[in-house]
């Protein structure tokens, strides 16, 4: 039988190399691609008509702009509406990738590490030169807690920083771990379902029961990715 | 685990950038300005059908004002109208009135003129028919004519005392 880890491992359809780098097109490729266009295809299509009195697929394109745009405007308010575009496309592309790998047979992009902490990275990034270019060297009063005594400065101070620095860390490591588990957990039950021959009616029950819960922990993961990514976004502009 | 084998890294960071950034700039450029041009359309649009309908009531409750004291104004026009014509109705029927009272009265007084008048001849011959009378009976009983003279004084004597 094969591994429940199977699932995860990458497979080069067409080598490609650029300048000595490995390029190659591969499954994870092919499943960015299809998210991404599947994204475009869903908000494009669903606002090509323009109505004013929106159908079914509008009404969902326009839910899930007023959704991101909701969080943006609670956590970071009114001068958050210039990162909308950024924050809609993460969580665009977050959620897409998620419940692609649900599809049986397909490839989850967010359960590769390097993917989660290149996503983790950017907003970390994009944040700190956000924090810098608005308050230049009073960032690093970021680092110091307000009202905290001077003489806990040495112990509080490294604290923070090193919390900081563990952003991006379990930025990625959230959403990856999620997926990780999710999709290892399902294949583990569902070998069960063959080895029990009759009595795997049970773990077929249970893998039903848990595709609904990973169905609802991808949509979560990508909100809690995009609402982060806000809180950050807030930090960075407003400090403490 | 397969995540952790480094040599598929840099071929998933390429794609990722690439499609990543490529979702971005359609939904940045052409996706969330439609959709905010729809949202802001929509909220326009709303906001003028409210307006023109608060426009319209006003402009009908403007209207049901005129209408109001239009009507107001001639339902007095009619009330004294009515009224004139009633006065002079009751004018030309007293004036009426009182011509064929008048008429009424010289009639009767006319008539009454006439009663007296027959009942003056009616007397006066009386007087001439009762002395015949009485001329006719002195002879029937005494076997000869009175004179006329003395049937007259007689005559005359008791319609003095009848009178």
């Amino acid at each position: 039988m094969a591994s429940p880890l199977e699932q995860f491992e990458i497979h080069t359809y067409a080598p490609l190399k650029l300048g000595g780098i490995d390029v190659s097109f591969t499954n994870a490729s092919l499943f960015m691609l299809i998210a991404v266009a599947g994204v475009a295809v869903f908000v494009l299509g669903g606002t090509r008509r323009h109505a004013l009195v929106p159908g079914r697929w509008q009404s969902m394109v326009e839910l899930s702009y007023d959704f991101i745009a909701g969080i943006i405007r609670e956590t970071i308010g009114t001068e958050g509406r210039r990162y909308f575009p950024l924050v809609f496309t993460l969580f665009m592309f977050i959620l897409f990738t998620n419940m692609l790998g649900m599809i049986p047979y397909s490839f989850t992009v967010t359960s590769q590490i390097i993917v989660t902490f290149a996503l983790a990275s950017l907003v970390f990034i994009g944040v700190t030169i956000l924090g810098f270019a608005k308050h230049k060297m009073h960032f690093f009063s970021f680092f110091v807690p307000p009202g905290a005594p001077i003489a806990m400065w040495p112990l509080l101070i490294p604290i923070e920083i090193i919390s900081y620095l563990s952003r991006p860390i379990s930025l990625s490591v959230r959403l990856f771990a999620n997926m990780l588990a999710g999709h290892t957990l399902l294949k583990v039950i569902a070998g069960f379902i063959y080895s029990l021959s009759f009595f795997g009616i049970l773990p077929l029950a249970l893998v039903v029961a848990l595709t609904g819960l990973e169905i609802l922990i991808a949509f979560l993961q990508a909100y809690v990715f995009a609402i982060l990514t806000c809180l950050y976004i807030n930090d960075a502009l407003h400090m403490h | 685990m397969p995540q952790l084998l480094p040599q598929f890294y840099s071929s998933q960071l390429v794609w990722l950038t690439i499609t990543f950034v490529l979702l971005f700039v359609v939904m940045w450029k052409i996706a969330l300005p439609r959709v905010s041009a729809i949202l802001t359309t929509r909220q326009e649009r709303m906001e003028q059908d409210l307006e023109r309908a608060t426009s319209l009531k006003s402009e009908a409750d403007e209207v049901m004002d005129a209408y109001q004291s239009e009507l107001n104004a001639s339902r007095a026009t009619a009330l004294e109208a009515l009224k004139a014509v009633q006065e002079k109705a009751a004018d030309e029927a007293a004036a009426r009135n009182s011509e064929l009272e008048a008429t009424l009265a010289t009639e009767l007084t006319k008539a009454e003129a006439r009663i007296a008048e027959s009942r003056e001849s009616a007397l006066a011959s009386i007087g001439a028919i009762a002395t015949e009378l009485a001329g006719a009976a002195v002879e029937k009983l005494t076997g000869e004519a009175a004179s006329a003279a003395t049937m007259d004084a007689a005559v005359k004597s008791v319609e003095g005392s009848q009178a």
